[in-house]
């Protein structure tokens, strides 16, 4: 997996890396300054939030919609036996056996168990809390592929259970958490960690894309269904979205690659690693 | 929790179509199952929270039941992990 990369990954991992961990550790003290005046005096006061708002719902609504519509395609699609590879539809066969269902099991319990650990950290009350567990949530996409993302749906739903979250929002949050381990699971094609290819991979589809596919996934989803959720959409488009951008990617960037780097080589060499475990049926 | 009915009704209604492609023979069906068993599971969560008067209370006023779950649960993942690891280094297929 870990071929020799072409040189210009070098640069680019670098220059990636810095920009993620740059953006997440600036929206997080940005935010960490001003999080107990957003409540009174609106999200706005969060730079964060400014520059969200001032794009304007109509913006949020139709890029937000773009993603809602293709991350519950690619879920839908998935959950039919179909994926994309090389560029085609194809079906694929994932076993589900004992094997499978243990992968997805020991990804909720430890995803679940670890976002729950934390959720006295509330940050939005009913809606999101600080989440340094979300830095699994690639890894285990990466490392376990499809039984693992379902993992990471199910682990969010128990963590709402367990945290007192559970709501209407939980649905979008299910499938928010499926594409935050989905992105980099189908997108990364070194899952290693031992290249520049792959360092440059994990931050662009893991932190960045993933991080924002999650949070604009959830947002619309809150948005459309604001009147049952309740939160309106001054917060869910300048705070929340902000917010669980910043959220999922402090953590995934600095602790992320290394997490992955250590559990890639047991993973591989104990044939738990989805290659090793899904067969695809291409039709020549 | 407002509309938990639709919660259940997801989770009972993907239940019933996976186990019944996992009838048909069709793999997907058990991960239709095991979602629509993840929704009704966190219902059975809230249900239990809610009767023993902890639902919505983490880490407030000394409520730190569901944070102690939430550890217990790392603690079962991680040893679920070792126990497939072990089996596969021994050479047992899943």
């Amino acid at each position: 997996m870990s071929e020799k990369a072409p040189g210009i990954y070098k640069p680019l991992a670098v220059i990636v890396a810095i920009i993620a961990i740059a953006l997440a550790i600036w929206g997080s003290v940005t935010f960490a300054a001003v999080s107990g005046l957003i409540w009174e005096k609106g999200p706005a006061v969060w730079s964060w939030g400014a520059a969200f708002l001032s794009l304007g719902f109509g913006f949020w609504r139709v890029v937000g919609g773009i993603f809602w519509i293709v991350g519950t395609a690619l879920f839908i699609m998935e959950l039919a036996g179909f994926t994309i590879r090389n560029g085609r539809i194809v079906r694929q066969v994932i076993k589900w056996d004992s094997i499978d269902i243990a992968i997805a099991a020991l990804v909720a319990a430890i995803y679940g168990g670890g976002l729950v650990a934390t959720a006295g950290l509330i940050v939005i009350p009913g809606f999101t809390w600080i989440r340094p567990a979300n830095m699994l949530s690639p890894v285990f996409g990466i490392l376990f592929g499809i039984p693992g993302c379902v993992g990471l749906a199910f682990g969010n739903l128990i963590a709402d259970a367990l945290g007192g979250f559970l709501g209407f929002g939980s649905i979008g949050g299910f499938i928010g958490n499926f594409i935050l381990g989905y992105i980099p699971y189908k997108l990364m094609k070194d899952p290693s960690l031992r290249s520049s290819r792959s360092v440059f991979e994990f931050y662009l589809w893991g932190v960045l894309v993933g991080s924002v596919w999650c949070s604009l996934y959830i947002a619309w989803w809150l948005d459309l269904v604001q009147a049952i959720a309740g939160l309106p959409p001054l917060f869910i488009w300048g705070w929340f979205a902000p917010f669980v951008m910043v959220n999922n990617a402090i953590v995934t960037a600095i602790v992320g690659p290394a997490l992955a780097y250590v559990l890639y080589p047991p993973v591989k060499r104990w044939g738990l690693h989805w290659s090793d475990r899904i067969t695809f049926i291409e039709k020549s | 929790m407002p509309y938990w009915e639709v919660l259940v009704g997801i989770g009972v209604i993907l239940t019933l179509i996976g186990l019944a492609l996992a009838a048909a023979k069709r793999r997907s069906g058990w991960m239709v199952t095991l979602i629509g068993m993840a929704f009704l599971v966190s219902f059975g969560i809230y249900l239990a929270l809610l009767f023993t008067g902890i639902y919505g209370k983490v880490a407030a006023a000394g409520y730190y039941i569901p944070n102690l779950i939430g550890a217990i649960l790392v603690i079962i993942g991680i040893g679920i992990w070792i126990k497939i690891s072990k089996g596969k280094k021994e050479g047992v297929s899943g």
